[in-house]
């Protein structure tokens, strides 16, 4: 007798993938206007399966952790005191906040009346709701083929949030989702969602705020999908702070029409392993990306920064600096990939990521790619892993500074180069904090003398 | 004050100073020149601390003290202070907190109380008209941006601030229209002080036409051959080095 | 709007100088391959016992191997059934002692590909070690080489004078099971090169081999070894043209270079196969392994190539850098023109304390070619003070062509320093414009700026071929832009 190859059914499934297989055994496609989005995500998810090794995209990225654990969906979860919400939350930005809690929305801690054109609606409602918006941007943009996660999340997709901002609107605050993580008792997977419609010539601020309290033992898997009509100016923040025990895997998909232009700044400070996937599509003459990122990982944390732009039309540009700082037994992946289609011409292309590899234990893995397709390109990428500058170390040293102080002022200017890119400020000196936080010699590094007197 | 004995010196394996002696005392001015390649910048990294700088043979005495033996920023802390020829681009570390953390450092070591915000800059603002410097500048990042001339003055207002006992300005004056070189020289002299040491090393006589200095010393093949007085500055402006260089390797 | 003079197409269209078949009988194997069929090649060549066991490990493991993906080409699946795995020129059978006793038809061969061999070999101190189709016809220089000891001879001699040196060093670069091509190479490679310079010994002269594909549907397995002792130096040649074929002719080389404390190897490349025509008809296979370690202290290893030839290239020449203190060099050109797929670069492994590897890689693109740099550069913990410098650039011309850039950076020691950068962009046309101004016709221009791209590069290469490469980048790249 022989016996059949295995095939993807058959094949045993990881404790992780069978309590996502039992959700969805549970929860089914539901019956709002999102059944078959559901369905396909599914359908997807059981198709690849976690990522393994084998896949390039997941090279130096290995989910084993994660597929030993089971978790459950989110369950009710008592709303964390006002001060403690105070504690997380980001001072001194003025903004409407909506919070979510293991993925789903606490209308009492949140305000959704927008102002000026902007409508927040939560993504459920949306969902139900027949011809919204949501429905034809939600799935459209984000592929549940190359991402399984991606598709995990469609399987799911209920939580999270509607935005929409209408044609020439501009709010005048920023947007800030809080998504907390939260101890459930057992682990829990949220799955939330965002969608994002900036109609033509409108402008959003937007920071998708991931955070928590905890030994917390929960998997984030969120998608994020923007679409920027023509002329619209999306400013994105991704500040992910969860606590180091659990996982947070993210995608950040944006479709830029003609002319629009999307900033997002990805910052990454928590979560044992943390993943992201950025891809963004510049569909249409004129549309611009810029991508800036910061990770600094320390203990036994893992991250991995996946970037990926798309020069599907003529006269895109794309500009990307991402720069991190690895120490301890940490560990930092960094792949990013311009891709200029075919007749794609005039394009500009420009990516940088730098690292600073501080410990023995730790290790940096680059991968910074171009695949060109088209002629009339300024293109270019450069990498580095490597310590800091001796020269400025020397100068440093030669003006009397102790070497730690230098190290530690080196390694904050070094991080800094990204935070200055970020215009908002409340963000930017939380970043600026973070970064002094991590380097005890370095306080007050970045301010100038008159801000002090 | 500075007393430099026999000292060799080797970089990436190739021996670059012979055997050179030098004294200097309190007070006093001395010119280094030399040819390119002579060991000029060489013996002021030495006596900075620069990694890969090996010093083989010799000794360096600074106050008594063996120079050697301490560690770069020790060495700053006594008041030894390199003013770069290159000095680097450090974005991200503005102009103001590397001064002040420099300054008090320095202080601190001396056992002086750190100065305040309002003290600091009051001192780095009166410095800073002193060098003819816009307050633009003490929030960039250091040296990030400047021009070859604000760089060299950025070294002395540094200089100005953290008043070093033993001053070495390398090859200070490259670079530098005769505008810059004037408030530079300036800089420099109004720093000159009965407790206060300064070595120049420059390859032209020019700066000598602004900063006098006490003595002149000839470096060539890694050792210093000849010393004299300010002619002898001059003489070396109208007869080169060769005749030197010659006389040395009988 | 294009920018594109209307005379691009005609430019492109220029065809393979050498593109011709000599007629000569050749004693070849049926096609298709099993364990006969290696043992039927190792018979043929006197083998000692070891090393029919080697090819026979090596097709085993083979038989579980499957073809690797993961390269920027595309191509028909490869019958492997199909290829004939041994042919040799009937003259072998005489074994020629001189140019006189070689086949005036191979050395007008060599004539039409414009190398005229005894002039040349005696006009530039060269000692070549022609390779026609499998089995060396002619070597010169014997004597002035074995006077300092060197060892330079086809490798079946090496195996029947020197098989101790064989055994020792074949496979400990790259072992029998190391990818899909080379493992096949090791189960039924025919023939190559084998250099041995012994301790202290400087090469009195450039090493060279020329290469040549010529009876159909033959696999060419060359396999290359270079050991150089105690701090020797060796600067080794290889350069290669193939007559127009239609069917697309499989070439799977293994080149493994040894150098031990303080030796130095150079290899040179230039590399001109049939690329198939402007449709992507015919060309050749070119998939190939070659490594190098400096396995001992202060060693050093040195890869230049000027890649222009071949449909479709897969080829990264490697260092392992073992030994404290340890240079790697890869600098390469790589020309994609017409249908051309070229997915070449390098690796670095930084094992030892203090070792240095710099990568300069120019690709360039034209026609509807495809071009990819890949490389790794990995540095293991250990790896102190360890450095990498990668500089690749892609020049682009016309709208139908891609570059890729693909490296890897892995590195696991803090006191590593790892700088990778690279540039995308179509040729000038300001300098272009700036030198048409001046007088110069297109061609020339376009010439004179390619050369200039890839200056680094030539710069590395040995004097005699650094002129050579030139000409060929001009023959390759004619018309490739206006």
């Amino acid at each position: 007798m022989t016996t059949a190859p295995a095939t993807r059914d058959q094949r045993r499934l990881s404790p992780a993938e069978a309590s996502f297989a039992a959700t969805w055994a549970d929860r089914g496609p539901g019956n709002d206007g999102a059944t078959a989005l559901r369905a396909r995500g599914f359908a997807a998810f059981e198709a690849s399966g976690l990522p393994a090794g084998r896949r390039e995209a997941w090279k130096y990225t290995s989910l084993r952790a994660l597929a030993r654990r089971e978790f459950r969906p989110a369950g009710p979860v008592r709303a964390p005191r006002p001060e403690d919400l105070a504690a997380l939350d980001i001072e001194g930005l003025d903004g409407l906040r909506a919070v979510f809690i293991n993925g789903r929305l606490v209308p009492e801690l949140s305000d959704l009346d927008g102002d000026d054109g902007l409508q927040i609606v939560p993504l459920s409602d949306a969902l139900a709701e027949r011809g919204h918006r949501a429905l034809e941007i939600a799935g459209s943009i984000a592929c549940v083929d190359t991402h399984p996660l991606a598709a995990l999340n469609q399987a799911f997709v209920g939580d999270g949030v509607f935005i929409g901002v209408s044609p020439g609107a501009a709010p005048s605050r920023p947007l800030h989702l809080m998504f907390l993580s939260l101890d459930g008792g057992s682990p829990v997977a949220a799955h939330p969602r965002v969608v994002v419609d900036a109609a033509p010539e409108s402008a959003l601020v937007l920071i998708e705020h991931y955070t928590g309290r905890g030994e917390i033992r929960n998997l984030t898997n969120a998608v994020t999908e923007l679409r920027l009509g023509h002329g619209a100016v999306v400013e994105h923040y991704r500040l992910q702070e969860e606590p180091a025990t659990g996982f947070h895997i993210g995608g950040l998909h944006g479709w830029l029409e003609r002319d629009a232009r999307l900033i997002s700044h990805n910052l990454h400070f928590g979560a044992a392993l943390a993943r992201l996937d950025v891809g963004v599509s510049l569909a249409e003459p004129g549309a611009e990306v810029v991508l800036n990122g910061l990770y600094l990982v320390d203990g036994k944390r893992h991250v991995d920064n996946h970037t990926r732009v798309d020069h599907l039309a003529p006269e895109t540009r794309s500009d990307e600096l991402y720069r991190g700082v690895v120490d301890d037994r940490g560990r930092a992946v960094f792949n990013g990939k311009a891709v200029v289609h075919p007749d794609a011409q005039k394009i500009e292309a420009h990516q940088s990521n730098r690292n600073l590899l501080l410990s023995r234990e730790a290790e940096v893995d680059t991968k910074p790619e171009l695949e060109i397709y088209a002629d009339d390109v300024k293109c270019s990428h450069g990498a580095t892993v490597g310590q800091l500058d001796r020269n400025a170390l020397f100068y440093l040293l030669s003006r009397g500074i102790s070497r730690k102080v230098a190290r530690d002022m080196l390694t904050f200017a070094f991080a800094e180069t990204v935070a200055v890119r970020i215009p908002l400020a409340a963000v930017r000196r939380r970043i600026e904090a973070r970064i002094a936080g991590a380097l005890p010699d370095a306080r007050m590094i970045g301010h100038g003398v008159e801000d002090e007197a | 004050m500075l007393k430099v004995t026999n000292l060799h010196a080797r970089v990436d394996d190739k021996a670059i100073l012979t055997g050179l002696d030098l004294e200097i005392g309190a007070g006093e001015v001395h010119a280094i020149m030399g040819p390119n390649g002579s060991g000029k910048s060489t013996l002021a990294n030495v006596l900075a601390g620069r990694d890969g700088y090996e010093v083989t043979e010799g000794t360096v005495e600074y106050d008594g003290q063996d120079l050697l033996a301490l560690a770069p920023e020790e060495r700053a802390r006594r008041g030894v202070f390199l003013a770069f020829q290159y000095p680097v681009e450090i974005p991200g570390v503005n102009n103001a907190y590397l001064l002040k953390a420099a300054l008090n450092a320095i202080r601190a070591h001396r056992g002086e109380p750190e100065l305040d915000a309002f003290e600091f800059l009051a001192l780095v603002k009166e410095r800073m008209e002193l060098m003819h410097m816009d307050e633009s500048f003490l929030n960039r990042g250091v040296n990030e941006g400047f021009s070859g001339g604000e760089k060299k003055r950025n070294e002395i207002l540094q200089m100005a601030i953290l008043e070093p006992r033993l001053a070495v300005l390398d090859e200070t004056d490259s670079g530098l229209d005769i505008d810059a070189l004037k408030v530079v020289a300036a800089g420099v002299n109004s720093l000159r002080d009965p407790e206060r040491a300064i070595v120049m090393v420059t390859h032209y006589q020019r700066l000598l036409d602004y900063i006098e200095p006490d003595y002149v010393h000839v470096l060539s093949g890694g050792r210093i051959v000849k010393t004299g007085d300010r002619t002898l500055a001059l003489e070396l402006e109208d007869r080169g080095y060769d005749w030197l260089r010659e006389a040395a390797s009988v | 709007m294009s920018t594109r003079s209307p005379d691009v197409q005609d430019l492109i269209a220029k065809k393979y100088k050498h593109g011709f078949v000599t007629d000569i009988d050749a004693d070849t194997v049926p096609p298709g391959l099993n364990e006969d069929v290696v043992r039927l090649i190792s018979a043929k060549k006197c083998e000692p016992a070891f090393l029919l066991e080697w090819r026979l490990k090596a097709y085993r493991h083979w038989l579980n191997m499957t073809e690797p993906q993961w390269a920027h080409v595309h191509h028909a699946p490869i019958d492997y059934q199909s290829i004939s795995y041994y042919s040799a020129p009937k003259s072998r059978d005489d074994g020629p002692k001189s140019l006189d006793e070689v086949d005036p038809k191979l050395l007008e061969t060599y004539e039409k590909l414009g190398i005229p061999l005894h002039e040349r070999a005696i006009l530039a101190g060269v000692a070549v070690d022609a390779v026609f189709d499998s089995v060396s016809v002619a070597t010169t220089f014997k004597e002035k080489l074995s006077e300092a000891g060197v060892i330079f001879c086809s490798f079946s001699e090496a195996v029947k004078n020197h098989p101790d040196l064989v055994e020792a060093y074949l496979g400990s670069v790259v072992p029998y099971s190391d990818n899909f091509f080379a493992t096949l190479n090791s189960a039924v490679f025919s023939d190559g090169s084998f250099v041995y310079v012994p301790k202290g010994v400087r090469c009195p002269m450039e090493l060279s081999t020329y290469f040549r594909i010529n009876a159909a549907n033959t696999g060419q397995f060359e396999r290359t070894l270079i050991v150089a002792e105690e701090g020797s130096h060796v600067s080794y040649l290889e350069g290669c043209t193939a007559p127009m074929r239609d069917e697309n002719q499989l070439h799977a080389a293994v080149v493994e270079l040894v150098a031990l404390e303080g030796a130095q190897i150079k290899y040179s490349t230039v590399q001109n196969w049939y690329p198939g025509d402007e449709n992507g008809v015919g060309g050749i296979y070119n998939f190939v392994t070659k490594r190098g370690d400096c396995r001992g202290d202060n060693s050093k290893i040195s890869w230049t190539q000027v890649e222009t030839g071949s449909a479709i290239t897969w080829k990264y020449p490697s260092c392992i850098l073992r030994g404290h203190n340890s240079v790697g060099e890869f600098y390469s050109v790589a020309v994609a023109n017409n249908c051309q797929q070229a997915d070449t670069g390098t690796k670095m492994i930084h094992i030892g304390r203090n070792t240095r590897s710099t990568v300069v890689s120019k690709g360039i693109s034209a026609g509807r070619a495809q071009n990819a740099y890949r490389g790794l550069v990995k540095v293991l913990p250990g790896a102190e003070a360890a450095r990498n410098y990668t500089q690749c650039d892609s020049l682009l011309m016309g709208d139908k062509c891609g570059a890729h850039t693909f490296p890897y950076v892995e590195v696991k020691e803090p006191t590593a320093q790892v700088e990778h950068e690279a540039t995308t962009s179509k040729i000038g046309e300001d300098q272009l414009f700036y030198c048409l101004q001046r007088g110069l016709s297109e061609e020339d221009a376009v010439n004179m700026i390619v050369n200039g791209f890839c200056k680094e590069v030539f710069r590395e290469l040995p004097m005699e071929f650094a002129v050579e490469a030139q000409n060929l980048l001009s023959v390759s790249l004619e018309g490739a832009i206006g």
